[in-house]
């Protein structure tokens, strides 16, 4: 399991993974000092690509800079040091990211004993969903996430060998009182519901069913209660 | 009081003179080590040795010269706002900076882009890296990176120059190329170790 993961440590290092990805590499970073050490001369490595890009800024940019700098408190020396902190000012579902990061350390194969699902600012353990627990820990689970502007995330964790899946939609767009959101799987160019969230519901979890030959999971925005097939799509992911 | 304590100072100073001496009067790492202290001079410096590959890393990323500038800036006065946690034991300070100048403006790809029709994008080979990957051999012309880089399979350097210029994640990069993801992840480990050995990097 733990030599699975390591093999990200070239993505990792170009910085070519995806927020939760990044969450469990640093987890097994952090219990592995040789990987730590591999790590630190692939950025190395990295950085040396930069020395090709130099291009002189506007002028104005450093007046900018050094004043905005003038008036910004440093943060103080934390447990986060070492960590490059580019992303972690970032806005809402960062935050939510990190906390469905256990959830993910699963499907990526690290192991771990304890795990939850958190979403929207509320943690709802998989131990008191038995039936979410047993999809996420499926041997064969695969997690995709989509993000949009404005802090909404889409994530599927889909086990073909269960032939089920899980879908968590966190801080979509706002939807009027007589709208929903609507989930579907498309098989080929068959788009087949997969179930409706509640009128005017912008975060929620749904359990799939039947998604073994489903290419796509995808969400669109409909009369509350649903529809046959889906107007427009808000979002898609590929499973 | 005054005579006893001269001699003292008379000695930090020396010693202040001989550290800047010592050291490369702009070496990012001991410069960032100043910053992390509150020095604002030091990061002025810190600004001029750095803000030319920030800024050129990001442009390629973001494309948009006006978009590039806003984050280069963010990237910059975060530079100074979290020089505290930066570690030296752990890498040089132009690697720690550029890693959070790559993962801002990749950020900022990845969030305007709405993840569906990015990944379609992808997914039907629609995007044009060609022009990513031209542009930045170019510039590679006078440097080693280019010599190593030309050391590397085909797939290893296209899947290196992708992610990092064009700020795709290594599902999109496996997308575009037509390889598949354990192949994908293990051109780039790979790749970027031949890399380091070529440019004979150490930490």
């Amino acid at each position: 399991m733990a030599t699975d993961i390591h093999t990200l440590a070239g993505a990792y290092a170009l910085d070519a993974v995806t927020d939760i990805e990044r969450a469990a590499f640093d987890r097994h970073v952090a219990e592995c000092p040789s990987c730590a050490q591999e790590l630190a001369e692939l950025r190395e490595t990295v950085a040396r690509l930069t020395d090709s890009s130099s291009v002189a800024p506007p002028a104005s940019m450093k007046h900018a800079v050094l004043a905005t700098a003038a008036r910004t408190r440093q943060v103080s020396p934390s447990r986060l040091a070492g960590s490059p902190a580019g992303r972690r000012t970032g806005r809402g579902w960062r935050g939510w990211m990190a906390a469905a990061a256990a959830a993910v350390v699963i499907a990526l194969g690290a192991g771990l004993g304890g795990y939850a699902i958190a979403h929207h600012g509320n943690a709802a353990t998989t131990a008191a969903n038995p039936e979410i627990a047993r999809i996420v820990t499926a041997s064969d689970a695969r997690l995709e996430v989509t993000t949009m502007p404005g802090g909404s995330a889409v994530s599927v964790i889909v086990s073909p060998s269960l032939n089920e899946g899980v879908a968590i939609l966190s801080n979509m767009p706002k939807v009027r009182a007589d709208q929903s959101y609507q989930l579907w799987l498309v098989h080929g160019t068959t788009p087949v519901s997969a179930g409706v969230m509640a009128a005017g519901a912008t975060s929620g979890t749904r359990i799939l069913t039947d998604v073994r030959g489903a290419g796509e999971f995808a969400i669109s925005v409909e009369p509350a209660g649903g529809a046959a097939a889906p107007g427009s799509v808000l979002a898609s992911v590929p499973i | 009081m005054g005579a006893r304590h001269d001699p003292a100072e008379a000695s930090g100073r020396a010693r202040l003179e001989s550290v800047s001496i010592g050291a490369p009067p702009d070496d990012p790492d001991a410069l960032l080590v100043r910053v992390a202290r509150g020095d604002e001079r030091a990061f002025e410096r810190l600004y001029d040795a750095v803000a030319p590959r920030v800024f050129g890393l990001v442009r390629r990323i973001l494309r948009d010269p006006a978009q590039a500038e806003e984050v280069a800036q963010e990237v910059l006065v975060d530079v100074w706002r979290t020089a505290t946690r930066f570690d030296p034991d752990k890498g040089s300070a132009t690697s720690w900076i550029f890693t959070i100048a790559h993962r801002r403006a990749v950020d900022r790809v990845r969030s305007e882009q709405a993840g569906a029709d990015r990944m379609r994008a992808v997914a039907t080979s629609e995007v044009p890296y060609d022009d990513v990957v031209e542009e930045a051999t170019a510039h590679l012309e006078r440097l080693q990176v280019r010599r190593c880089l030309n050391g590397l399979t085909e797939v290893q350097r296209e899947a290196i120059t992708m992610a990092y210029y064009g700020g795709y994640t290594y599902r999109e990069v496996a997308s575009l190329l037509k390889v598949g993801l354990p192949a994908i992840k293990t051109r780039m480990r790979d790749g970027l170790i031949r890399l380091r050995d070529c440019l004979g990097v150490t930490v």
